[in-house]
């Protein structure tokens, strides 16, 4: 099968001698849903945010869809970033901004200015953004500021708006790391569940290796700006991960703590665990 | 524990350096009066005779005649409204361009920042009393007086408010694949709009002051009037102006008070 | 709901961005209407302004060192005005601060009264002054130090309060007086706040004094004035330039010491 995205010799340098990223190969099928583990400061989000270009890469090849990322600029970067869906830590909503309409932002590559400005986007474009509210149960919200929403519900929004994009690949840079274990639980849910449904290919990155375990398809493990470990989740033994988080194991077991009291707690939420999320979260 | 006899210390570093800065006011003090040529009795003397003038003299106020000033206190009014509005629009501009948030040409950067600080750094005083002599007496002069000082106060204000709404914000809308325009509209200017309200009233109770002063030299409404009254020795009528001109301020503050509580 | 319009702004929230805009262009054109400028006598004059900004490009070099020498003497009336007006403005603050006031009715009356001051603005302060007591540099001084401990009356004030009740509390319960209060407990509390306000001041304070001269203070203001009084171009731009450049310098100037003090070091 040809890979959807294709990354050579991936080096990112910071400053004079900072090497974020050492030289990353690695190739991605649709499909897939891989999840980057590794400590803080091992480069996963530099890593990410190398592949729409958000940071430029020092050195390294990019083939995305069969196009060459790496020379794009201006409107052509802007269509190819358009195929690519991302979700951030903090949400990065625009906060004074209805719902919708920072659903809609995710449309913004394919409506001209001067319509944007107005709110006058195409009808199906709204009728979608409503639908994939609906989804994730947040349909009673469209008209509330994003800022007076839960954190959980935030980056409930920040995934219809990725996914309103349409895009090929779906990026995700720590996307339950700010939330409590509930939310947490609901959102990883509804981005596999949202991902399988659209047969989307999504990296995300994850501190937490339960998590990883749970829902990835891949793994892979970043260790100071290298792949250490790439394989299927049951590949992944206790050693592996110890090797990962080698001399940063206070973080792996502290997370792991959190995320295992999350688990549980979700467990009892049971059916609240659906697609359509709880509401309160 | 013989330590204890000794003299327990309530700060641990030695306290020179309060010390020194104190003698360093104490000594430009000390320049200031001398250069100024300033005898101390007529420094100490000055308030209570000045307070002791002003209640035989300009006391009592004289509100006969406040229905002839109604016309200049409109034109005060109206001189800082036309200037708020005019320039919160440049400033926006420039503060846009200023930011590093939203202009990448560190060139232009420079360039904008130096032209607000020119503006800022001149007093408005005297940018009325340079404006009259290039254009000449008159009301237009008082609003570009009043506009060119405004923009140096909202260029600043912008830009630094500008510069802090996060980054992070602004980095979705980018992996969006929106352009230039979108991030500015969808992304920056809805985080902006309670910075705006609040530096655009302030600087309106600011443009009120000013523009009540700049009648003194010569740019239009009331000020000139209290310039006019003094010289004449209508004190009475002067501080009649005077309380008009309280009025107006103090008012100005509650509207934009209430205005800040209700809009943001 | 399926082919029906979907709003992206709820209706409510059109309804007050129109009326929104709709107030604030009235406003502008009433107040346009109001003024009721003189555009056509405007721009016949501004044919004669390229002549006079050309005659402006130059600059008079002999009259820099007098310009210096009065520039020191704005700088000093500025000073000297800004200590009084500290020394008597933190005594005025903590009698007025709501939260260590004596009394409430005092607290009421500093309040008040210092508004009031506060809204004359400095150069109508100077013209009472030079009324009363004559041009000259003290009639300068008196009238800046209105202004001066009016402003600083009111951003101290606000300081004291910030700091709530609970030292005042926690100090009065070991029996503490009013002035032991204040000078043990508030005054290191909000002396950082009060350098940060005074740094301020004083670059208003400098602007004010230069300001002054147009109504006949001493000072570089003066020497200005008199510049274009005489309509001498070369001197008008190179005073100017003197004064922006010493305005930029004190900018910076507060500007460190304003980051000196809040980002620690103390």
């Amino acid at each position: 099968m040809e890979p959807l995205l294709s990354i050579k010799d991936l080096v990112k340098v910071y400053g004079k001698s900072t090497r974020a990223l050492n030289g990353i190969s690695i190739d991605f099928y649709p499909g897939e849903f891989i999840v980057v583990i590794g400590p803080s400061g091992a480069g996963k989000s530099t890593f990410i945010r190398c592949i729409n270009r958000l940071i430029d890469s020092t050195e390294g090849n990019l083939v995305f869809d069969g196009d060459n990322l790496e020379k794009a600029s201006g409107s052509k970067l802007r269509k190819e970033r358009s195929k690519i869906g991302m979700i951030f830590q903090h949400y990065n909503l625009i906060g004074r901004t209805n719902v919708i309409k920072n659903v809609l932002h995710g449309r913004l590559h394919d409506t001209p200015l001067y319509k944007s400005i107005f709110g006058f986007f195409k009808h199906e474009d709204k009728k979608e953004a409503v639908e994939l509210l609906e989804k994730v149960g947040l349909k009673d919200q469209i008209y509330k500021r994003a800022d007076e929403l839960s954190g959980g519900q935030m980056q409930r929004v920040g995934i219809c708006r990725a996914l309103l994009q349409r895009p090929k690949l779906l990026l995700a840079d720590e996307p339950i790391a700010s939330l409590d274990p509930i939310s947490a639980n609901i959102v990883m849910e509804q981005l596999h569940n949202i991902s399988k449904e659209k047969k989307l290919t999504c990296i995300v990155n994850l501190h937490q290796v339960d998590y990883a375990k749970k829902y990835a398809s891949r793994i892979v493990g970043i260790k100071k700006g290298r792949v250490v470990f790439d394989g299927k989740p049951a590949e992944l033994s206790d050693k592996i991960i110890r090797s990962i988080y080698e001399g940063k194991e206070s973080q792996m077991t502290l997370q792991n703590d959190a995320a295992q009291t999350g688990i549980s707690t979700g467990v009892k939420e049971g059916p609240a665990l659906q697609l359509t999320g709880g509401q309160k979260a | 524990m013989s330590n204890l006899n000794q003299k327990i210390k309530l700060d641990q570093e030695d306290s020179k350096k309060p010390l020194l800065i104190a003698a360093l006011i104490c000594a430009t003090i000390l320049f200031s009066v001398i250069y100024l040529k300033i005898s101390m009795i007529d420094m100490m003397m000055g308030l209570p005779n000045f307070i002791l003038f002003f209640f035989q003299n300009f006391f009592p106020p004289s509100l006969e005649n406040v229905q002839q000033y109604i016309p200049a206190v409109l034109d005060t009014i109206g001189y800082a409204v036309i200037a708020t509005f005019l320039s919160s629009i440049l400033a926006l501009i420039l503060g846009i361009l200023i930011s590093e948030n939203t202009n990448k040409f560190k060139s232009i950067r420079m360039i904008c920042r130096a032209l607000v600080s020119v503006m800022r750094n001149i007093p408005f005083v005297i940018w009325g009393a340079l404006l009259v002599y290039i254009f000449g007496l008159g009301g237009i002069v008082g609003v570009l007086a009043l506009i060119f000082v405004t923009i140096g106060f909202l260029g600043k204000s912008y830009a630094e408010s500008i510069d802090e709404i996060s980054g992070e914000k602004l980095e979705a809308l980018r992996a969006n694949g929106a352009s230039y325009f979108q991030i500015l509209l969808h992304g920056v200017l809805p985080q902006f709009v309670p910075s705006w309200i609040n530096w655009t009233l302030f600087s309106f109770e600011i443009n009120v002051r000013a523009s009540v002063v700049l009648g003194l030299v010569g740019a239009g409404g009331i000020g000139v009037l209290i310039d006019t009254n003094i010289n004449l020795f209508n004190y009475g009528e002067a501080l009649g102006i005077i309380i008009v001109i309280v009025s107006i301020i103090l008012l100005t503050e509650f509207v934009t008070n209430t205005l800040r509580k209700k809009l943001i | 709901m399926e082919m029906n319009y979907i709003r992206v702004t709820s209706k409510g929230s059109i309804w007050k961005m129109i009326l929104l805009v709709a107030a604030l262009v009235s406003i502008f054109v009433l107040a346009a209407m109001l003024i009721n400028l003189n555009l056509e006598q405007f721009f016949a004059r501004l044919e004669n302004v390229p002549g006079v900004l050309n005659s402006m490009m130059a600059i008079d070099a002999s009259i820099i060192p007098a310009a210096l020498l009065e520039l020191v003497t704005s700088l000093s009336l500025a000073f000297l005005a800004l200590v009084v007006g500290v020394f008597l403005a933190i005594i005025l603050s903590f009698l007025a601060a709501s939260n260590i006031t004596p009394n409430n009715f005092l607290s009421s009356f500093i309040k008040g009264s210092f508004a009031v001051i506060r809204s004359i603005p400095s150069l109508v302060w100077g013209l009472m002054v030079i009324a009363s007591l004559g041009f000259g540099n003290t009639s300068g001084f008196i009238a800046m130090l209105f202004s001066a401990i009016a402003y600083l009356v009111k951003m101290f004030t606000g300081s004291i309060e910030d700091a709530g009740y609970d030292v005042i509390e926690a100090m009065r319960s070991t029996g503490a007086s009013w002035f032991n209060i204040v000078y043990h407990g508030l005054l290191p509390l909000c002396i950082t706040s009060f350098v940060a306000w005074i740094t301020v001041r004083f670059e208003g304070n400098i602007s004010e004094s230069i300001s002054l001269g147009i109504i006949g203070v001493g000072g570089i203001g003066l020497l200005l004035t008199q510049a274009i009084g005489t309509y001498n171009y070369a001197q008008t731009t190179t005073i100017v330039i003197i004064i922006c450049s010493f305005m930029l310098i004190i900018e910076f100037l507060m500007t460190r010491i304003k980051s000196k003090i809040t980002h620690g070091s103390r």
